[in-house]
């Protein structure tokens, strides 16, 4: 199959970047109030000229407060997984490694579950798990650079054992939450989800991380140099330890942003890069808007099906995995990766 | 002096010197060849060079300036270096590989554009391997891939390329090959220290030699001066003949193995082959 992609550039090119178009617009439409597009038009075109309102208030409030944040939110979250997960794939030269590797995700998932164990407000709550997510990274960085001469990978590993950590503190928290009231919340967070994103948390997120995105987008060719290797980078005039210590800045605060609005998702940081590479190649120049569109494609569709498929909300986190690993096992059975 | 090395050491760890007192220097279109046996810090030294691994005793001078004075970013304008093994990871194209060499003398936010390309795949047609320039780099052999990674550091425009045993995992058409590219670079004023196991690699090559041995330099100077039976011999442990081979002005360092019989009656030695025997060694 990936065979044939390669040899229709214009199929490529449409897979890539006109399928995120026509996902965003479905998304819109879909739904358990079903909106015709050219409403959706009208109502988003109403913001900027005037224009006869003939729709009813509720569609609009739909529209404009329910579906917009929600769609730009997995924008967001798809397209900065995807991003930081290729990223760390590529400064940690391994194709196993995943956003969360340097114990982001349990640090704000501990930060998210003892906010709601403490009934904090929303913006707090967001808050609380950007802050412990960053200072999960920080201890990672702490144990993995004792050593001077640590090699990358020490901090793969590092990141294993401070996410563990985390992993266990999350448990006490729910061992202790009031198991009829916080205790479904918690794991309910803990499952993903895009429901609770607010116009209000994408004004701050959607900077922070359209940022992050591009300035590692602009350090696109550095990139490709910076996975060749630590001796090869050096030889080549990269500082590698302030460019590596950029890089990963950028993907934390990606990645921390992303488990905020989201939860935790597993799975499109790790295979959405793979899917990347195996239709644009290794090089960075292509995977990033490669990863970027097909993130955003992914959890964009993935989040639509959440919210159809039935009455109440189904966690994204278990569709990701759900859907994407049946698919992926069926890529790497007709597909010859090249790593 | 071009380059220099002045009490040169260095340690992994406290007190236990990979190599120490090292003092080496060559000129413009030098070939150094550094020998010694396995684990003597040839490689530490060469990765001291391009300041990889920085010194802690002494000081690495480019033409009388210290490494340790200049960015990162100024030495691999000036130096090159190809490592031993290159751990591939990623299935890069190997157009992609020569353009990676640019690097140093491109802005830091810049992408490789038109003028660069050009540079790169005029690299590889010197090398004869222009044919590759749209494969993935992991899918070609080992001697194409040890031209390429040549490619990508040349590409680099160094006065100095450093080589990490080189032509270790090339077989013995691609060995001559590569060391003919060598001498080539040489002429054309690129100073270059390559490490080697094969003594006969720096006798075809070097304008220097210098040997290593448990962290120290045994000696230092021109191949046939340094490069003698009784040094080899001290160096590996191993008892060899050097043999000058007629009318081409090229010595040769044989081997000779224990318990190993002589089938002398059989080999024809035509013209051309090496004037010194090596039987009468065999007997004992």
């Amino acid at each position: 199959m990936m065979k044939w992609i390669e040899d229709r550039p214009f199929w490529r090119r449409f897979l890539l970047f006109g399928l995120p178009l026509v996902m965003f617009l479905l998304s819109f439409v879909v739904g358990r109030y079903p909106i015709p597009l050219s409403t959706v038009f009208r109502i988003i075109l109403s913001k900027f000229v005037s224009i006869d309102h003939d729709w009813p208030k509720t569609v609009e409030a739909v529209v404009l407060q329910i579906r917009m944040p929600r769609i730009i939110g997995a924008f967001l979250v798809g397209s900065g997984l995807a991003v930081s997960g290729a990223s760390f794939q590529g400064i940690f030269r391994n194709p196993l490694v995943s956003p969360y590797i340097l114990g982001v995700a349990s640090g704000a998932a501990f930060g998210a579950s003892l906010g709601i164990l403490f009934s904090f407000g929303t913006v707090m709550l967001h808050v609380a798990a950007l802050l412990s997510g960053l200072l999960a990274v920080v201890l990672t960085f702490a144990v993995g650079r004792a050593r001077s001469n640590a090699p990358p990978l020490v901090l793969v590993l590092s990141g294993v054992v401070v996410g563990s950590f985390f992993s266990a503190l999350i448990s006490i928290i729910k061992y202790v939450a009031d198991p009829f009231e916080k205790l479904p919340t918690i794991i309910f967070w803990l499952m993903g989800s895009l429901a609770r994103v607010t116009p209000e948390i994408i004004a701050v997120a959607a900077p922070l991380m359209g940022l992050s995105m591009l300035a590692l987008g602009t350090m696109r060719w550095r990139m490709n140099v910076l996975s060749l290797g630590e001796e090869e980078a050096l030889a080549l005039g990269i500082d590698t330890k302030k460019e590596r210590g950029l890089v990963i800045f950028l993907c934390t605060v990606l990645t921390a942003s992303a488990v905020c609005l989201s939860g935790i998702i597993g799975w499109v940081g790790l295979v959405i890069p793979h899917l990347a590479r195996m239709m644009v190649g290794p090089d960075f120049r292509k995977l990033f808007p490669a990863c970027l569109s097909l993130g955003a494609f992914y959890v964009l569709g993935i989040d639509n099906l959440a919210r159809t498929l039935s009455q109440g909300e189904i966690p994204l986190g278990i569709l990701t995995a759900l859907i994407g690993a049946p698919f992926f096992a069926w890529l790497l059975t007709k597909t010859k990766v090249g790593w | 002096m071009f380059l220099e090395t002045r009490e040169a050491g260095f340690s992994y760890e406290e007190g236990k010197p990979v190599f120490g007192g090292v003092n080496l220097s060559l000129d413009e279109g030098d070939v150094l060849c550094l020998l010694g046996p396995n684990g003597a810090g040839k490689s530490t030294l060469l990765q001291c060079l391009d300041r990889i691994l920085s010194l802690d005793k002494g000081e690495v001078l480019l033409e009388g300036r210290s490494l340790t004075s200049m960015t990162r970013r100024q030495i691999s304008r000036e130096i090159a270096f190809l490592p031993q093994f290159h751990r591939a990871s990623f299935p890069f194209r190997v157009i992609d590989i020569v353009l990676m060499g640019r690097t140093p003398h491109m802005d830091f936010l810049a992408t490789p554009g038109k003028k660069e390309i050009c540079l790169a795949r005029e690299m590889l047609d010197s090398l004869g391997v222009l044919h590759l320039e749209e494969k993935p780099y992991t899918n070609i052999s080992g001697g194409e891939r040890q031209l390429v990674l040549l490619a990508s550091a040349l590409v680099q425009e160094p006065r100095l390329l450093l080589l990490d045993e080189p032509t270790s995992h090339l077989d013995f058409g691609n060995q001559a090959r590569f060391l003919e590219v060598v001498n080539r670079l040489a002429q054309q004023g690129i100073s270059i220290v390559m490490t080697t196991h094969f003594p006969d690699h720096a006798l075809l090559t070097a304008s220097k030699v210098a040997i290593l041995k448990a962290g120290k330099v045994l000696g230092f100077g021109s191949p046939h001066e340094i490069l003698t039976e009784g040094m080899i011999r001290e160096t590996y442990g191993i008892d060899v003949r050097l043999l000058d081979v007629e009318a081409t002005g090229i010595r040769t360092c044989v081997p000779i193995l224990a318990g190993k019989k002589c089938h002398r009656n059989r080999m024809s030695t035509g013209p051309g082959s090496a004037q010194a025997g090596v039987a009468d060694r065999n007997g004992g």
